[in-house]
């Protein structure tokens, strides 16, 4: 079983999508408060270990284990109430909402969200719905973008709309972040805010999974890397062991650059 | 006199199943070609129920209802895990299944329907005229316009609206999109089932083809005239495509074809719509599917 600070576990998981092995035989641990970050090249396996680990997608075999419970087979709202947050490399925004009711639709457990006690109405409804606007437009003054609240999320620039997909994650309140690209495509100043950030969710208790394809942030921001190629793991270990492994440095870091 | 009342409660029928037929295709992305069935389901059950038990009205919009939305979770439970466009399909299928049912089920009265139907009684009182049936159509359509916004403005709403932008993402943040899809289609159901109510109450007889596969698509072509996602927009393609035909008769359109020129005239506008005004007369989204 887990160790006491092993938050998530993947044991021996496997998928193919027909003749293709995507994620093959794949284990390793995250450590709860770290950022473990996994890289590999592209179509290495890795948005598809995500979609394993949140229940997008069921293991031909293995299991998954967030703390002592088996989330395995779980459809995704459940692994998400069980404390898995995860973010999308195509965001998912819901485009033709505000930013405000992107980060609100996040918010769980809001009495509002029942049809019975929407058409009661009430007190009690003001009260959460002030609250709900209040922490949305806390979060989002956070992120910089409370001047965007209340316009559609379709019309923000990418790097405001990447900013508000990880509001609307934190928003759900998961202890464990999976995020698929946070950074791509954007400047270097905000990549840094975003690295920032990310340093800071730890410090308050967040687990972070990093999908990662710039090196230098991962040997930056990383405790744990996990190397995938071909839908294994070939290596991990701490970023500067990762750096110096002679199997790593040629299927992979040897490659891109 | 008479005439503008049916008119007019006519008008109230419609709104009450646009508005409902809205909250799936509009808000939620859920495009249901099921609405005229459980339109005829409500109605069904309300002329069984006059024939040999009871014409109350409200016992009758109860009965109308349970009976509604037990053949909506019927219809719901194999069709709302589907992708959209096979939901679509599915419940185009229910649609026919029912038809068929109507049509030739001894109980149903087959294809020459129900008919000698008594007037509805309300707290002992028997409802008779025309404006006492039209005010209770109004009456319906008004609570399902309140009903409708006050859901909608809601953070249920918002999840609605969330579910027709992105189910996988919805999911993702710890929401069953199964739920809430269920909780719209019974919602839905409950008031297009009392609309049978009325239609059966306000002819005091019924006829299966008021629930054909053509009447669905009708409702779909007034959600989309009226724009997804507008309610206002519901009510007021309720009024103008109900209006519409009705000035054939001041026309040179000889009443025979009448009805085939209606046939064209909502065809037209539905192609029409689709291709140019997306969003309707007064909606405020574009693509519901996309
Ligand atoms: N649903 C699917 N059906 C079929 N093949 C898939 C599916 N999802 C992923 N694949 C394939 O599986 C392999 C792994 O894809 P995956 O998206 O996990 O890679 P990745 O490591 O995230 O790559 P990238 O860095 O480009 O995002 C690829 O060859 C991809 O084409
Ligand atoms: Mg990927």
């Amino acid at each position: 079983m887990a160790s006491a600070d092993t938050i998530l576990r993947l044991e021996a998981l496997s998928k193919s999508f027909g003749g293709l092995q995507a994620v093959r035989d794949l284990s390793f641990d995250v450590n709860a408060g770290t950022i473990t970050s996994l890289i590999g090249g592209n179509g290495a396996g890795k948005t598809t270990a995500f979609n394993l680990i949140t229940g997008n997608l069921v293991p031909d075999s293995g299991h998954i284990y967030l703390r002592d419970a088996r989330v395995d087979g779980l459809p995704p709202h459940k692994v998400a109430r069980a404390g898995i947050a995860r973010g999308f490399q195509e965001l998912r925004l819901f485009n033709r909402l505000s930013a405000r009711d992107n980060v609100e639709a996040a918010i769980p457990n809001l009495r509002g969200e029942s049809i019975i006690r929407a058409l009661i109405g009430g007190r009690e409804l003001m009260d959460e719905r002030n609250a709900a606007d209040a922490r949305a437009n806390a979060l989002l003054d956070d992120l910089t973008i409370a001047s965007q609240a209340d316009s559609l999320a379709e019309r923000l620039s990418y790097g405001q709309q990447k900013l508000l997909s990880l509001g609307r994650l934190l928003a759900a309140e998961g202890e464990l972040l999976l995020l698929d690209e946070p950074t791509s495509g954007l400047s270097p100043g905000m990549v840094d805010d975003f690295c920032t950030r990310m340093r800071r969710l730890t410090g308050n208790g967040k687990t972070i999974l990093l999908i990662e394809h710039n090196v230098d942030i991962v040997m930056r921001l990383s405790d744990w890397v996990v190397v995938m190629h071909q839908g294994t793991k070939i290596a991990e270990g701490r970023p500067e062991e990762v750096r110096n492994n002679v199997t790593v440095m040629h299927t992979y870091l040897g490659i891109t650059s | 006199m008479e005439y503008f009342i049916y008119i007019g409660t006519l008008i109230a029928i419609y709104a009450t199943l646009t508005i409902s037929l809205n909250l799936l295709v509009g808000y939620t992305g859920l495009i249901s070609i099921a609405q005229a069935a459980i339109y005829g389901v409500g109605a069904y059950t309300t002329a069984l129920l006059a024939l040999n038990f009871t014409n109350d009205l409200l016992i009758s919009f109860v009965c109308a209802a349970v009976v509604g939305v037990f053949v909506s979770l019927i219809i719901a439970l194999p069709s709302l895990r589907l992708t959209n466009e096979y939901f679509l399909i599915a419940t185009m299928g229910f649609q026919a299944i029912i038809f068929s049912l109507f049509m030739n089920l001894e109980i149903t009265g087959g294809a020459s329907g129900l008919y000698g139907i008594p007037h509805p009684t309300l707290f002992g009182h028997t409802i008779r005229a025309g404006w006492e049936k039209l005010l209770v159509a109004l009456a319906l359509a008004v609570i399902c316009y309140a009903s409708a916004l006050r859901i909608t403005n809601a953070p249920f709403g918002r999840l609605l609206r969330a579910v027709r932008e992105d189910q996988t993402a919805v999911a993702s943040l710890g929401k069953s999109v199964f739920r809430v899809k269920l909780a719209i289609f019974v919602f839905s159901a409950v008031f297009a089932s009392a609309a049978g109510t009325i239609y059966v109450y306000s002819l005091t007889a019924l006829d299966p083809v008021a629930f054909h596969l053509d009447e669905s698509i009708f409702i779909i072509t007034l959600v989309i005239v009226g724009g997804t996602g507008s309610l206002n927009g519901s009510i007021l393609a309720a009024a103008l495509l109900i209006l519409l035909p009705e000035t054939f008769k001041f026309m040179a359109i000889p009443e025979a074809i009448a009805p085939e020129v209606r046939q064209v005239l909502y065809g037209a506008l539905l192609v029409f719509f689709t291709r140019f005004r997306r969003q309707g007369l007064i909606g405020e989204y574009r693509d519901v599917l996309k």
